[in-house]
């Protein structure tokens, strides 16, 4: 198998040869380089500058976008006050964010989603972070440090046309900060609630042509175990990230992007609820990846790049779940005579347990094809791997070749109307031939306001655990138990249609930006799970948890945002939805009855950031955050409403040359609410955290 | 230029002396070639071999592009003009390395320094002559007289004059006025050292009804830190040339700074416009020559040379990025032709 697949990466590799080849030629003339012998002084006026804005990836300008897109800025990232990256996208409207435990996060968008958030792309710098052994995104493990983002922006909607699978609801890209923006020492402390002890030094520098930032953090909390004597830490962490990222420019127009990042170290359990609170918890992780990306920029409007990346997590996650005796309840001695001879013993569950990788290279041009035409295309091909003995039941890897190609175009039709139109066609070996695509229109109403329409179809395909999950409780022989879940594999890809309406108005000068649409989103064959009772189970009558396509869910809604700089020193951030959503649920055959829920979307959500800055380096921020009613899909629970505050103050200083900060962060100052689990379990209650922060530059 | 260190050597070993006249004689024959001022060059660099000054001796600071652009059109127009008896020599600024004595040129009634290592490689000797100092930064021009004054030599000042590469931030500030009414706060990125007159600058910004703030920076990894602190207190900000803290890599960190915090940034040079700064007043290496050479002849009236006061070029022209302005969400035109002043020379030419 492995044979074939390298005989497979070969032939595409070739293929990608040949189109290099053909776009070296694309700025030959634009790589000449302007006086050699020219003193420094003369050089900085005529020598030509590597093209910046393409390097810095630029988001489409709100106006011409033909889909909804919010981007969250650096001042907004630190104006926020938090600290895991997930929690950025409180301030996405349409967002939901979920302490499922202390060190494992839910993000999704539009809700319908469980613990492991499937839906949702997440590309770090153009590196795909979605992870195959749990079909989700680890967003503790990511490699990045949240002090490294420069901005996110985040497309709300189906985006796989650009993206690919996995881009299905939406799509998270997080750009973080050239290593040339900036040069210098930083060091970074942080302490507070949960017993956090956070530590992160960076340093950024220039070695010749090659610009580089490494940096070093540690991370440390007791997740949600408050009170001493309730049990052991069951979600705390502990982990370390070292993470390198190099540009370096051998030419005008050639930039080569070199990263590299491990995280290693003991990571929160993924799952909310222990069923002992006497248990142990086994969560290592090690995950690593590395990334480089040649880009050669003929122009602003012209770009090609050719990149290449592996990430690899090593990751246990293993719970005592207690005696076998007590979770039959029944007594110790009957145990042997009902299993067969087994003793009793402490059965574990297994939450993740395996190795995945995932190795992608992928080309895209970009390049303007007339005055009123651009487009951008490209292709890649990827191979994921994933080794689960407790969740795939079998020892050797399970490897999944998938290529795409896709295409976007952008005409404009008039001074005040554009076209865009795109598509993905992908290829695996479960799915076979699907694709994506969208068409949209933009309609300028004013210099300053745009109309938009859109018409989207995007298809996520199956992941390897959902393709072959067989996962079952064992003793510690090694014998089988009890089926948990089971996949019978042949799953069809998840679907998506989507059509949105929306609204932009920026105000002269950009200090009033308004943004709004209306959507309406129809998915069916969601990937899910039913309880199948006469699955035969051989000692217990419970049945197994059977992986089907058969959900469906459609939401219609309006959801915008307003940002308002009344001056310099103020900025107004709201984020809205208001959404009706309607869901139907797996059933287990034919006779069980339709389940229906129409709270596995949040009907309203609400963000506000509001900054301040005072004089002297001293600012402040306010942050407001409302969900109504959630009924996570799965192992979640029917969350309540919740209001939440938070506050943040600030002040930066300098003595001589360098700078100082030091910041006062306030979570949730109200009462205490719940995000992911319900009050009966108690131990993942939201209260009030404060945290100190301390950072230098020098 | 190809074979040139050759054709110096030769032109030394063969000491022609009489070679300035037979230059003269054939370009006015070739004068509508179109190669002809790599022609007259070349026989030039020939001709630098000789151990008498010509009249004029212009100085390059080296092989590149834009300092024979800037030389050939004061060729060109000495050969023109009423004065287009004197004799004019061009040398490389390498070819006085051996002469730290500046004796090749102490009879000359002029000479023009291209670029600041000319400048540098002249002001280090005796100085018995005018110099004339074309396509040299302001700051370091000034940067080179101060450190004149403090070896003792502040005597010779009086005998050097400049015409700037940069342009007067005047033309800046009439540039953010016209790219939009929103630019009303004006950063500017100056050296804690600079004796730049910030005061005149804020004069003319108030008659522009904008404001002017200066950012002061002690060095180049100063410049990011001191642009947060700006905060968004400025609409725009300006840049001016100066090597105490500017070069390639702070323009990339500027510019990157630029657009991830919204702040359009006004370029000194169309290299920098190019990168992605949104808009630019320069001048080309043609523009410099032209406006020299016009000094250059007033110049030559008196005898003793007689130069005007250091000053800025007066033929620029202005371009504005219509990708950056469209990023900003600006409606310009980018020509700015109403913004520039070409000057008799076509604008082409040079970058």
């Amino acid at each position: 198998m492995w044979a074939s697949h390298c005989g497979h990466l070969r032939r595409m590799a070739t293929g990608f040869a040949a189109t290099v080849c053909t776009l070296t030629h694309m700025s030959a003339a634009a790589s000449g380089v302007a006086s050699h012998t020219m003193a420094e002084e003369e050089k900085a006026f005529f020598a030509d500058i590597p093209i910046v804005m393409s390097a810095t990836r630029l988001p489409q300008p709100l106006l011409e976008s033909p889909v909804s897109t919010t981007v969250l800025t650096r001042e907004m990232i630190e104006a926020s006050g938090f600290n895991e990256i997930a929690d950025l996208f409180r301030l996405v409207p349409g967002f939901q964010v979920a302490h499922a435990t202390g060190g494992h996060f839910v993000v999704a968008y539009h809700g319908q989603e469980f613990t492991l958030a499937s839906r949702l792309e997440v590309l770090v710098d153009g590196r795909s972070v979605y992870g195959n052994l749990l079909s989700s995104v680890q967003w503790n493990t990511l490699g990045i440090e949240l002090e490294d983002i420069e901005r996110i922006e985040v497309i709300r909607g189906p985006n796989a046309p650009v993206f690919g699978a996995n881009a299905m609801v939406a799509t998270i890209n997080i750009i973080t900060r050239q290593p040339y923006a900036e040069q210098g020492t930083w060091v970074d402390i942080a302490a507070g609630s949960l017993r956090t002890r956070d530590f992160l030094l960076r340093h950024a520098a220039s070695l010749g042509a090659l610009d580089y930032r490494i940096s070093l953090g540690w991370e440390e909390n007791d997740g949600f175990s408050v009170d001493p004597g309730q049990g052991p830490d069951f979600d705390d962490s502990q982990l370390g990230n070292v993470v390198f990222r190099g540009a370096w420019t051998p030419t005008l127009v050639d930039d080569f992007d070199i990263q590299f990042g491990l995280t290693t170290g003991e990571g929160a359990t993924l799952h909310p609820e222990p069923e002992d609170e006497s248990s142990n918890h086994d969560g290592d992780v090690k995950s690593h990846f590395q990334f480089l990306r040649w880009s050669r920029a003929a122009s602003m409007e012209e770009e090609f790049y050719l990149q290449f990346y592996h990430n690899y997590t090593d990751q246990h996650d293993r719970v005592d779940y207690g005696p076998l005796s007590q979770l039959a309840g029944v007594s110790p001695l009957l145990i042997p005579f009902l299993t067969g001879g087994q003793p009793d013993q402490t059965i574990e569950a297994v939450y993740a347990d395996g190795v995945s990788e995932r190795y992608d290279l992928e080309f895209q041009h970009r390049k303007p094809v007339s005055d009123a035409m651009r487009i951008v295309w490209g292709s890649g091909v990827r191979m994921d791997r994933l080794r689960s003995k407790a969740h795939l039941n079998q020892d050797d890897f399970v490897d999944s070749v998938s290529a795409r190609v896709f295409g976007n175009g952008e005409w404009k039709l008039s001074d005040k109307l554009s076209l865009h139109l795109g598509a993905m066609i992908e290829h695996n070996d479960s799915i076979g031939l699907f694709g994506s695509g969208r068409i949209a229109a933009n309609y300028r109403l004013a210099p300053n306001q745009a109309l938009r329409a859109s018409l989207s179809s995007a298809q996520r395909s199956p992941s390897i655990l959902e393709e072959h999950w067989d996962y079952l409780l064992r003793f510690k022989d090694g014998t089988p138990l009890n089926q948990v879940f089971l996949s019978p594999g042949d799953l069809e890809p998840e679907a998506i249609v989507a059509a949105e309406l929306g609204y932009a108005y920026i105000a002269e000068g950009g200090g009033l930006q308004f943004d709004a649409k209306l959507f309406y989103e129809r998915a069916s064959d969601v990937i899910s799970n039913y309880r199948d009772l006469d699955y035969p189970d051989p000692y217990f009558s419970d049945g197994a948890e059977i992986i089907i396509n058969d959900d469906s869910f459609r939401i219609s809604g309006l959801e915008g945002s307003i940002r308002w700089r009344p001056g310099a020193s103020d900025l107004l951030s709201l984020q809205y939805s208001i959404t009706k959503s309607r869901r139907v649920l797996s059933r287990g055959g034919e006779n069980e009855p339709l389940r229906i829920d129409h709270d596995a979307t949040p009907t309203s959500t609400c963000s506000l950031l509001y900054i301040h800055d005072f004089d002297h380096g001293l600012s402040t921020s306010l942050g407001y955050y409302y969900r109504s009613v959630l009924k996570w899909v799965g192992d979640g629970d029917r969350v309540p409403a919740h209001h939440r505050f938070d506050l943040r103050l600030a002040k930066s200083f300098s003595a001589g040359h360098k700078d100082g900060k030091i910041e006062f962060i306030a979570q949730n100052m109200g009462d205490d609410y719940q995000e992911y689990i319900s009050e009966k379990s108690g131990r993942t209650t939201f209260e009030t955290r404060y945290f100190v922060k301390l950072g230098f530059h020098y | 230029m190809y074979g040139l260190g050759a054709a110096i050597r030769l032109g030394e070993a063969l000491a022609l002396e009489p070679v300035m006249l037979f230059t003269e004689q054939i370009g006015e024959r070739l004068q509508r070639h179109t190669v002809l001022p790599m022609i007259l060059l070349w026989i030039c660099f020939i001709a630098s071999g000789s151990v008498h000054a010509a009249s004029i001796e212009i100085v390059l600071s080296s092989d590149s592009d834009e300092y024979h652009q800037v030389a050939s059109r004061i060729h060109e127009a000495l050969r023109d003009s009423r004065h287009h008896a004197e004799s004019v020599a061009t040398r490389l600024a390498q070819s006085l390395d051996a002469d730290s004595n500046n004796a090749v040129l102490k009879d000359s009634r002029l000479v023009v320094a291209v670029g600041v290592r000319a400048l540098k490689k002249i002001l280090d000797g005796p100085m018995e002559f005018p110099v004339y100092a074309v396509l040299v930064p302001y700051a370091s021009y000034s940067k080179l007289l101060d450190g004149i004054e403090a070896k003792g030599r502040a005597s010779i000042k009086q005998n050097v004059s400049a015409l700037y590469l940069d342009q007067p931030l005047h033309r800046q500030l009439a540039l953010a006025n016209a790219l939009g009414d929103r630019f009303r706060v004006v950063g500017i990125l100056l050296a804690e050292t600079s004796d730049f007159d910030v005061a005149s600058l804020v004069a003319e910004a108030k008659q522009l009804g904008m404001a002017l703030r200066d950012i002061r920076v002690a060095s180049s990894r100063e410049i990011v830190p001191a642009l947060k602190r700006t905060k968004r207190k400025i609409d725009i900000l300006l840049t001016m040339f100066d090597p105490s803290f500017i070069d390639t890599q702070t323009i990339k960190q500027i510019l990157y700074f630029s657009y991830h915090r919204r702040l359009p940034v006004l370029g000194y040079s169309h290299a920098m416009v190019k990168a992605g700064a949104l808009a630019a007043i320069f001048s080309t290496p043609k523009q410099i020559g032209q406006h020299a050479a016009e000094e250059i002849i007033d110049a030559l009236d008196s005898d003793p040379v007689r130069l005007s006061p250091p000053g800025f070029p007066k033929y620029y022209q202005a371009i504005c990025n219509a990708a950056v302005a469209d990023y900003f969400n600006l409606h310009v035109d980018c020509s700015l032709a109403s913004l520039s002043h070409p000057g008799p020379q076509p604008a082409s030419g040079g970058q």
